[in-house]
């Protein structure tokens, strides 16, 4: 019962829901900070506080995503159930995965760099908050392809969603 | 440093000790949060500076811990020290590392979907630090577990 619990929750299914939930997170975030850019002095506080919690977001999911197959095995699912689609489900996770948790931790980094007292970079608030948000949204699009990838692959349907 | 301190500090009793303190934090801290959740309206930002904190600290050491062997081979007491006893700790610690890791990217997570001014979820904030709180709780199990794990073993480092 358990097992299958993981396996539904790790499943071709569950990464693409989760996914595209995330990408639209991205994508709402990004909306509400690029829409009032221009008004950046008022709503500087609240954007760092979007960038920094999507920034999270997709370390974690980064994190989670990258490790699914150590996750996996620590679990005790691997590898009774590690099969071929498995295997390039795994593959496809490692990759995204680490590229999601970089995104996020440069956003982050972007945030931080305003944060703090020591470096003057009041001209440049501005072309942090949208690089982080940039970040963000090419975070959106890799989660966006990485649910194309495991949507197309025909052998997964039948065998784990 | 020496050799031999060095194996002292990455040692199973030494991880044993630096679990049941983090383990101690977890249990004040949740107990801390869950205690006064009545009035959530006055200690909410106590509450998210704690959970927040804590998974600092769980992400800190799950990586740490997961990364014992990359840090050993670092620090050249490998492949030199490399047993087969100082294998199973490093296979317990890497899967526990990691499962810390994720418990403590989660509680995080669920500071800042509170935090984040975008999201409409005033009346799921309490849902989100009792959340938060589980997964240290949680943390809290695991590493319990990981240092019975250790504990069990017969062969001491």
């Amino acid at each position: 019962m358990t097992k299958k619990l993981i396996l539904a929750l790790t499943s071709r299914t569950g990464l693409i829901a989760m996914s595209v939930l995330f990408a639209l997170l991205m994508l709402q975030g990004a909306w509400d900070i690029l829409e009032d850019i221009r008004a950046i002095d008022v709503h500087q506080h609240a954007m760092e506080e979007i960038l920094e919690g999507l920034g999270t977001i997709l370390v974690a999911y980064g994190v989670a995503l990258e490790e699914r197959e150590t996750l996996l095995k620590f679990l005790g699912v691997y590898p009774d159930a590690l099969t071929p689609q498995q295997a390039r489900v795994d593959h496809h996770c490692h990759g995204y995965g680490l590229s999601l948790l970089l995104l996020g931790l440069f956003a982050e980094v972007s945030v931080y760099l305003i944060r703090m007292p020591d470096i003057n970079t009041a001209d440049f608030d501005p072309a942090l908050i949208v690089f982080a948000t940039l970040l963000c949204l090419v975070g959106a699009v890799h989660l966006g392809k990485l649910s194309w990838l495991l949507w197309r692959d025909p052998e997964l349907a039948t065998t784990t969603a | 440093m020496p050799r031999q301190q060095l194996y002292r500090l990455t040692s199973r009793s030494a991880i044993m000790v630096m679990n049941i303190v983090i383990t101690l934090l977890m249990l004040q801290g949740s107990w801390d949060i869950l205690r006064k959740l009545s009035a959530i309206v006055l200690h909410q930002p106590a509450m998210e500076n704690i959970l927040q904190g804590l998974s600092t600290i769980l992400v800190a050491y799950g990586l740490v811990l997961q990364e014992r062997a990359a840090l050993l081979t670092f620090l050249k007491l490998y492949p030199h020290g490399l047993s087969a006893h100082q294998a199973r700790v490093d296979a317990h610690c890497s899967g526990y590392g990691l499962a810390v890791i994720l418990a403590g990217m989660f509680v995080s997570v669920a500071v800042y979907l509170i935090r984040m001014p975008d999201l409409d979820i005033v009346n799921f904030d309490p849902a989100l630090i009792v959340l938060g709180a589980l997964f240290c709780l949680v943390s809290a199990g695991l590493l319990v577990r990981l240092s019975w794990l250790l504990w069990r073993d017969p062969k001491e480092i």
